[in-house]
């Protein structure tokens, strides 16, 4: 990428174009998605259950290969410079797979040494946000196979943050997290925002998207629905103004959840 | 390409696994008849008491502890699970016991209790009760095993408990290779079972009930001494089905297990410091490193791989060293045979990671650093274990009156280098062309549904051990043929330039391959 094209992306943190993943067996989880992600959004990523959300995601995270389509984050292509896009962001994924043998402060330290922290910066980052997190001193120098699904959770988001990325991937952030450190780190992201950090958000607590999201993509069986801000969400689907997100969620994806009664219920 | 189903490949796996259970528990009974009857002929009543108490008690082991090593791995032991439906606690005990009853344990068992039963002299009435008191003595052991189950539940719902159970597992499987291996080693096993038998070790069981029970069924017993054990075992074997009712009722009731995992006790927070020349690698390998090495310490399936290879491969070689004409000789090629103990690791350098693949490759590290982290933390634990078995050549070889020349020893130190590093250099490329996810997590994907590429891996295996003893050939030559002395020296040199080349070409491939990588170690699935 030129220089020029760099700092015309300075702007976009992502950008999405005519993305395609096959899996094996031909299933299709993203199928020509278009999106592009402005610098500073609190960006909302919603879809039904095997949408694609996860797939793109790791696509974008260059986890993923792309089978067709283009896609740049912080302006560096996923495809031919992973590494580059690896090092500006941060990626809290949906499932809590990590490395369990390994106590929470070591795993902060462990991450931070491998977006090239210092050790001693690491083991001070690591501590600030164990800090931040609400995990007690005591149960640092467990294994995370010990720690419960929350505390698992809230480590994993706290080496997501270890290295202080430009951008953040938060797949489901807040499952399993108490109410009090759910709100912290809400603040937190909401801070981040405002200092210029791009968060792409995806959740299905459309309440907590309604509420922090800036722009909101709605995408089903791996096609964008449509993308904008609530308001512009409701002129798609022709709600009117006191419309909630979940309303204009059932109405894009074309299914309104009344599904009749169980017989036997 | 031919691609069988799942569905069909899971179901002749499984109609293969239980045909061969059937006939090693036919072969069991008829091993154990045999042994009975040949006991039974030699007129040696001793003899005959010893056998039946070591073969019962050996039965009673099995199904009290299998259950109980089983219970981390299915999640059918664990009868709390059941509490959240609308069952009554006594209609949970019952099909529990009768499913430990009719289950794979037992019945695998039963044939061989049979056999022995019916190889014991007496007449048919005799014979008879005894194969009664065989089937009683079956359930006994049952609700044995459910009873120490419910008194053991929070320990065995434990962590610490899950670990440690590969880690038994490995010794046990360990110790009947060995037993074997000693029968097949005596030149005459007869007299070895007869040396074995005239020990007594049973005098030592005489506390245990499965103990009793053998000592009604032994010879001599007429049918009066039987008919006696029926009236004492039965209320016995009543009273423990009855404790092992009021623990579940408790247990039900929530007084004797926690729902939730009991909490552990905090991990040792020890820190492996770096020697000072490992602090000038760039820090990304020495995390990795530090974090394999950590790894490694804590994950028992590692453990146990390690007992398995030092059990099935040092002991075999050791056995046939032994053996040779010049010991002191042979014992220089443990350098050789210690190599197929460092496959386990250094030819798999991904497995450890398991399903925290996907948190490394989303960190900006470049590929070939993240194998030299690995292969650093493999050279940091093979090469000790390498230092303590050259000493151990050395002591050896002195103790047999054949100490090494300095140059001799300098070639062997040589050759376990060179030999390491071929290893690693191989290990590189297989790790990124055939991952095998090695852990709790990845040995339970691998037995749900990877089991066909077992036989796979199995045979890729195989493969690379040609592929290494091709390799090593020139180490030989160099420090076999041509040294010891200066030739030997070339002979680090060029596993050191294997090793550059697996790096070099593993690290080539591995960005494209990350996709696979990921999906086969963490078997996430998209």
């Amino acid at each position: 990428m030129t220089e020029h094209e760099r700092s015309s992306e300075d702007e976009v943190s992502v950008r999405i174009e005519r993305l395609t993943k096959v899996f094996e067996r031909r299933k299709i989880a993203v199928d020509h998605l278009d999106l592009e992600v402005r610098r500073g959004e609190f960006f909302g990523f919603l879809g039904p259950n095997g949408a694609g959300k996860s797939t793109t995601i790791k696509i974008l995270c260059g986890l993923l290969r792309p089978s067709r389509g283009r896609a740049t984050v912080l302006g560096y292509d996923v495809v031919k410079e992973p590494l580059e896009v690896k090092a500006r962001i941060g990626l809290l994924p949906e499932e809590v797979n990590t490395y369990e043998r390994l106590t929470g402060e070591e795993l902060l330290i462990f991450t931070g040494q491998m977006y090239g922290l210092s050790r001693a910066e690491a083991t001070t980052r690591a501590g600030e946000l164990l800090d931040f997190m609400e995990i007690a001193r005591g149960d640092r120098h467990k294994m995370i196979v010990d720690y419960s699904m929350g505390m698992k959770k809230k480590t994993v988001l706290a080496a997501a943050l270890i290295h202080g990325p430009r951008l953040l991937f938060l797949d489901e952030p807040f499952n399993g997290i108490d109410a009090v450190t759910s709100r912290a780190i809400r603040n937190m992201l909401t801070r981040a925002v405002q200092e210029g950090v791009t968060i792409f958000f995806s959740s299905h607590v459309l309440e907590v998207v309604e509420r922090l999201c800036t722009r909101i993509a709605i995408i089903d069986r791996g096609r964008l629905l449509a993308v904008g801000d609530l308001a512009a969400l409701r002129e798609q689907t022709g709600h009117g103004p006191d419309a909630t997100l979940e309303e204009v969620f059932v109405g894009l994806v074309g299914r309104d959840g009344d599904r009749g009664e169980l017989s036997f219920l | 390409m031919f691609r069988a189903k799942r569905g069909t490949g899971t179901l002749v796996l499984m109609i293969f696994g239980i045909a061969v259970l059937v006939l090693l528990s036919c072969w069991l009974a008829v091993a154990t008849n045999g042994i009975t009857r040949w006991l039974a002929g030699e007129e040696s009543p001793a003899r005959v008491a010893e056998w039946t108490h070591l073969a019962m008690f050996l039965v009673f082991l099995m199904l009290v502890t299998m259950p109980v090593l089983g219970f981390a791995s299915n999640e059918f032991y664990d009868i709390t699970k059941l509490f959240v439906y609308p069952v009554s606690h006594r209609v949970v005990f019952t099909a529990q016991t009768i499913g430990m009853l009719f289950g794979g344990t037992a019945l695998f068992f039963l044939p061989a209790l049979l056999g022995l039963a019916a190889g014991l002299p007496g007449g048919p009435g005799v014979r008879f009760l005894r194969m009664g008191g065989m089937l009683l003595f079956l359930f006994h052991s049952v609700a044995f095993a459910q009873l120490l189950q419910l008194l053991l539940l929070n320990l065995l719902r434990s962590r610490r408990f899950r670990d440690l159970v590969p880690i038994v597992a490995a010794l046990i499987s360990g110790g009947i290779y060995l037993s074997f291996r000693l029968l097949g080693e005596s030149e005459d096993p007869r007299r070895w079972i007869a040396a074995m038998l005239d020990r007594g070790f049973s005098d030592y069981l005489a506390p245990l009930p499965a103990d009793w029970l053998a000592g009604l069924m032994a010879p001599g017993a007429g049918l009066g001494q039987l008919a006696m054990f029926f009236l004492a075992f039965v209320p016995f074997t009543l009273l423990t089905v009855v404790l092992a009712a009021i623990l579940q009722e408790r247990a039900f009731h929530g007084e004797l297990a926690s729902p939730a995992p009991p909490a552990e006790a905090a991990s040792n927070g020890r820190r492996l410091r770096a020697p000072p020349l490992l602090r000038r690698l760039p820090g990304e390998i020495r995390a990795i490193a530090r974090k394999e090495l950590s790894s490694i310490r804590r994950e028992p399936v590692v453990k146990a791989l390690f007992i398995q290879q030092f059990v099935f491969v040092l002991i075999p070689v050791g056995f046939a060293m032994a053996s040779a004409d010049h010991p002191e000789r042979a014992l220089s090629w443990a350098v050789y045979a210690f190599l197929f103990v460092e496959t386990i690791l250094a030819l798999n350098l991904l497995g450890l990671e398991g399903r925290g693949i996907a948190q490394l490759l989303a960190t900006p590290v470049s590929r070939r650093r993240v194998l030299w982290g690995k292969i650093v933390a493999n050279l940091i634990l093979w090469g000790f274990l390498n230092l303590v078995l050259l000493a151990l050549i050395l002591v050896a070889m002195t103790v047999l009156g054949a100490p090494p020349s300095v140059p001799q020893f300098l070639s062997y130190v040589a050759e376990s280098v060179s030999g390491l590093l071929v290893l690693l250099g191989m290990g590189a490329v297989i790790s990124v062309y055939a991952p095998i996810p090695i852990g709790a997590k990845g040995r339970r994907a691998l037995s749900q549904g990877q089991a066909n590429e077992g036989c796979l891996n199995a045979l890729g295996r195989l493969g690379a051990i040609v592929v290494l003893t091709f390799l090593m050939v020139p180490v030989g030559i160099l420090c076999r043929v041509l040294g010891p002395g200066l030739p030997s020296l070339g002979a680090p040199v060029y596993g050191a330039a294997l090793l550059w080349i697996g790096v070099r070409l593993a690290g080539r491939s591995f960005a494209a391959r990350e996709e696979w990588i990921i999906a086969s170690l963490a078997r996430s699935g998209s």
